[in-house]
């Protein structure tokens, strides 16, 4: 490669490289695989969690330190409706729906995902399911 | 390397540097709620090969002081994810240029300040803020971050080839 944006990469450059895209490799199947179970939206918060399967429908107010994430759960998707953050990049990460989706609200503390259940709850409110 | 006053006179170059960059990032859109380029690392890596280890570890803390005001975030728990983040980014960048040298260029210390970077906050995520949900977010995360610094790492090593101002600095 030449002319003025040409890189020399060096010997230990490409083991930087290697260590990430061994890392993706590796949170990446960490995070899909096991066995294809039934898929559950998690909502998360400060305090609690919450999990409902995917063909429920609702409208949940999730409260966070800023005010009410307005989580939408209709035809087998969830999406953050409206959160009072200042740049909505929860609102505009659409809606989710397979095992892996995720959406988060962080200066909400709000975090949505679609996942396999859980045994034994992991600190899941049973009253909220 | 440059006499005491001249240091500190740098340092305050650098730290207005990388808070200029933090304003700017703030200015680009992003996809996803966890995303972040690290412009403000640029400073960073510049500084790299012309300070010593005490210089590099004062500007990462003025770089973490600067986003927080910058950002509006110096009262939050996103705060402490930040710090986290750059502390750990700019110790690795750190011992990485001693301990391999001229066996890295530049390009190879942005990425793994990006990848220390995003490690410490997905596992700070992990136990204090998303639980197994963490992982989740961490391949995007780690790509988009290794991308961001391999382009910053780049962009760096051309800087230091073609400035005239870097040359000038005492370079060792």
């Amino acid at each position: 490669m030449t002319g003025p944006w040409a890189i020399r990469p060096r010997p230990l450059d490409w083991a930087a490289v290697a260590a990430t895209v061994l890392a993706a490799a590796l949170f990446s199947w960490r995070a899909y695989s096991g066995e294809a179970a039934e898929p559950m939206l998690y909502i998360q918060n400060e305090a609690h969690s919450w999990v409902y399967p995917l063909d429920r429908e609702g409208i949940f107010p999730i409260p966070g330190p800023l005010g009410t994430t307005t989580v939408v759960l209709r035809n087998g998707a969830a999406l953050v409706e409206d959160s009072p953050c200042r740049d909505k990049l929860c609102v505009s990460m659409g809606s989710i729906s397979r095992r892996g989706d995720w959406a988060a609200c962080l200066p909400n503390r709000v975090f949505l995902r679609i996942d396999r259940r859980e045994r034994g709850g992991e600190g899941i409110d049973a009253s909220a399911y | 390397m440059p006499p005491p006053t001249e240091n500190r006179r740098m340092l305050a170059f650098y730290g207005a540097f990388c808070l200029f960059l933090s304003t700017v990032e703030l200015a680009i859109p992003k996809p996803l709620p966890f995303m972040r380029l690290g412009l403000a690392n640029l400073p960073i890596l510049m500084a790299l090969r012309l300070h010593r280890p005490r210089f590099i570890l004062s500007l990462a803390l003025l770089k973490v002081l600067g986003q927080g005001l910058v950002g509006g975030t110096f009262f939050s728990y996103i705060f402490l994810f930040s710090a986290a983040g750059s502390l750990a980014s700019a110790l690795v960048m750190l011992g990485l240029h001693l301990l391999a040298g001229e066996r890295f260029s530049l390009l190879g210390i942005g990425i793994s300040g990006a990848l220390a970077s995003n490690l410490a906050q997905i596992f700070l995520a992990r136990f204090f803020l998303l639980g197994r949900g963490a992982w989740l977010i961490a391949p995007p995360f780690l790509v988009i971050g290794g991308v961001a610094g391999f382009l910053l790492g780049a962009f760096a090593e051309k800087m230091w080839d073609s400035s005239v101002w870097l040359k000038t600095r005492g370079v060792p």
